[in-house]
């Protein structure tokens, strides 16, 4: 397959999991009984966004204001390409896989700043700034979290570290690391609790304050691809990848991303939205101290129980 | 055909360096100012890595020098930045034709 | 991979780093000077991928995209024109020739009296540059030049060995065991680092004192404009000096001047 037949297909397969991941959220907000309107409603959205009429705000940066969608949506692209799905099916594995999976979603946080900066509007600064500090702020603690998988299998190359799991699931005896995995995942796509700059209550809708209509439909595809693009890599780290008996790897990997996501969606809902200062202080008050002490302690265990990973 | 070899990737970062020069002296702004710096320590780099694939790839110590270079970069950037701070809310300006004295 | 291919992506990356970090000092928009300076490093870390340095340009790209992020917000809120309007509004209006920041430059010599003093004053105070721009094109020029010269005409010992080994490994191995004082003292550095740039930052608990403000106390209101201070009319209007509209005098615009306003 030619190098723009992937392109594409890893494309499509973006758009289906971000309308799947909105399907989803749909679903745990209304309970089981509206699975029709949970599968409509996203598409009603899409509808609506697509007609309505695409506005530039007066004064905005147009560079800035129109690639920052299409930015985003490469860096996830980019990202995605990393993600082993099945024991032959890797787009693409260099040996520092995983170094490279962070460093891809670098411009990702570019793209949210320049969306908030081009608008040109005092809401939208503002916004911007806070998005732009909780994004760096939880991507320390990811860095970190994602350690622990990467000195229990001692490979950053995302295929071995699926490979290493084949004895033990390494949740089981991370289960720190994966929980500050999936707090820095919730965080980075704004989902609940953490959905404060996106919130419908915040200042005339936070950092994507004047996108409308089509542009404005590509940041939710792209905010929802990068929650599925997380899930999924939380299940190469933490849950075995493709790996189960019986079914072929593609499967169980969709399956285990589908529940992994559903309890994280579903987890979120619970918990009252975190204010903004709040977020800032558990980020580097509680998170970053918590994954320098999961290293250590992962650290420990494989020292004292070699026999432990795979 | 060859690839480029060693000279080519020098004359890169001698342009880099030389617009870095150009930045650090005549910007006004002080960040404008830090920024070239940071263009002068990449052409840096970009040498030290051209020499390490050309002259000696078998030998990585010169890729750990890179990686402490880059750190050091980034460090020397954010105590910049924090200076710039500093000075902005107690002069008023970071233009640095206004920072001449060091009597307030 | 090719020769071909190889010189090909080798200028199209050297075009790129060297040419974005040139618009970076061209632009009027500082942040888009930040952004052409983040994509003149994205560029070198192609240029590293070029030279089989997997390793070093993702360190490369993490470093510097998350680190020139930071400093875009930074001047983001310490300048008063980040956006570069309003000077691109008054290049516009007056028509001044010359790409970018450099029809915007320092004016030589001393300043003429008259109706000429006006025009010479405002150029002086929304210059991007500062007065020795030609000095300062001359000795990047110079050096680039000496730097080049020095490079084509050294015979550099050249080896053929093609680097084979994961560099990740290597790399680490190296840190923890031959390098292990400059990791450690790397790491202190960018403790230190980041102990001084917090403790800057701090804001004093203690009120600063502040000079009295001039008129803005009782009854009238004052406007001035957001440059230039001593301007002072009782009613709005345009700024005599640059044409901005007039603000009402606070005590934030007297104090701070030209920084336009605090973070």
């Amino acid at each position: 397959m030619n190098t723009f037949g992937v392109a594409l297909l890893v494309v499509w397969s973006l758009l289906i999991c971000a309308y799947g991941i909105a399907v989803l959220e749909r679903l745990t907000a209304l309970g089981l009984r509206h699975f029709r309107a949970a599968v409509l409603l996203p598409l009603a959205e899409t509808v609506a966004l697509l007609r309505q009429e695409n506005l530039v705000p007066r004064g905005a940066d147009r560079l800035l204001f129109h690639s920052a969608p299409l930015v985003a949506l490469t860096s996830i692209a980019l990202a995605a390409l990393v993600i082993p799905l099945g024991p032959a099916l890797r787009g693409f594995d260099p040996s520092i896989g995983l170094f490279y999976f962070i460093v891809v979603l670098g411009p990702f946080v570019i793209a949210m700043m320049n969306a908030g900066w081009s608008q040109n509007s005092p809401e939208g600064l503002s916004g911007t700034f806070r998005a732009a500090a909780c994004l760096i702020s939880y991507e320390v603690p990811l860095g970190f979290a994602v350690i622990g998988p990467v000195m229990a299998a001692e490979s950053l190359s995302t295929a071995r570290i699926v490979e290493a799991q084949t004895g033990l699931w390494y949740v089981v005896w991370q289960p720190l690391g994966f929980l500050i995995y999936a707090i820095a995942a919730l965080f980075m796509t704004y989902r609940r609790p953490f959905d404060l700059p996106q919130a419908g209550s915040e200042l005339a809708g936070g950092v994507l304050a004047e996108y409308t209509g089509a542009r404005l439909l590509l940041f939710h595809i792209a905010l929802n691809a990068l929650f599925f693009l997380l899930t999924a890599m939380g299940v190469v780290l933490f849950f075995g990848g493709w790996q189960g008996p019986g079914l072929p790897g593609p499967i169980w990997f969709l399956v285990k991303t589908v529940a992994l996501a559903t309890v994280l969606l579903w987890g979120g809902r619970f918990l009252p939205r975190v204010r903004h200062d709040q977020m800032l202080s558990l980020a580097w008050k509680i998170l970053l101290p918590a994954s320098l002490v999961n290293v250590a302690l992962v650290g420990i265990l494989i020292l004292v129980f070699p026999g432990e990973k795979s | 055909m060859n690839g480029p070899g060693l000279v080519p990737y020098l004359i890169t970062s001698a342009l880099l360096f030389g617009i870095g020069v150009v930045g650090v002296l005549s910007q006004r702004n002080a960040v404008m100012v830090l920024m070239s710096v940071e263009i002068i320590l990449n052409a840096a780099i970009l040498n030290l890595i051209a020499f390490w694939r050309f002259v000696r790839p078998d030998n990585f110590d010169a890729q750990v020098f890179a990686i402490v270079a880059v750190t050091i970069g980034a460090v020397e950037m954010a105590a910049g930045l924090g200076l710039m701070l500093l000075v902005f809310r107690q002069r008023g300006s970071t233009n640095v034709d206004q920072l001449q004295e060091l009597k307030l | 991979m090719s020769g071909l291919i190889e010189w090909i992506l080798f200028l199209a990356l050297s075009v790129l780093a060297v040419g974005m970090a040139a618009s970076m000092l061209v632009t009027m928009s500082m942040y888009r000077a930040g952004l052409a300076l983040m994509s003149s490093f994205v560029a070198l870390a192609g240029l590293f991928i070029l030279l089989n340095a997997d390793l070093l340009a993702a360190i490369q790209v993490m470093m510097n995209v998350g680190g020139m992020l930071v400093m875009v917000l930074f001047m983001v809120m310490l300048m008063m024109d980040p956006g570069g309007e309003m000077m691109w509004d008054m290049k516009r209006k007056m028509h001044m020739p010359g790409p970018g920041a450099l029809s915007m430059t320092m004016p030589r010599g001393a300043p003429p009296s008259g109706k000429e003093r006006q025009h010479h004053q405002m150029m002086v105070d929304m210059a991007m540059s500062t007065a020795q721009l030609p000095w300062a094109l001359a000795l990047g020029a110079a050096s680039a030049l000496v730097l080049i010269v020095l490079v084509v005409r050294t015979p550099w010992p050249f080896s053929s060995v093609q680097p084979t080994q994961d560099a990740t490994g290597a790399v680490g191995t190296l840190l923890l065991s031959r390098y292990m004082l400059g990791f450690e003292g790397a790491a202190f550095l960018i403790l230190a680092g980041i102990a001084g740039a917090v403790i800057f930052a701090r804001r004093e608990r203690a009120p600063t004192s502040r000079p009295a403000a001039a008129t803005a106390a009782s009854g009238t209101k004052i406007f001035t404009c957001p440059m230039h201070e001593e301007v002072r009319q009782s009613g709005p209007g345009q700024c005599p000096l640059c044409g901005m509209d007039l603000t009402p005098a606070t005590e934030a615009s007297v104090h701070h001047g030209e920084g336009g306003g605090s973070a």
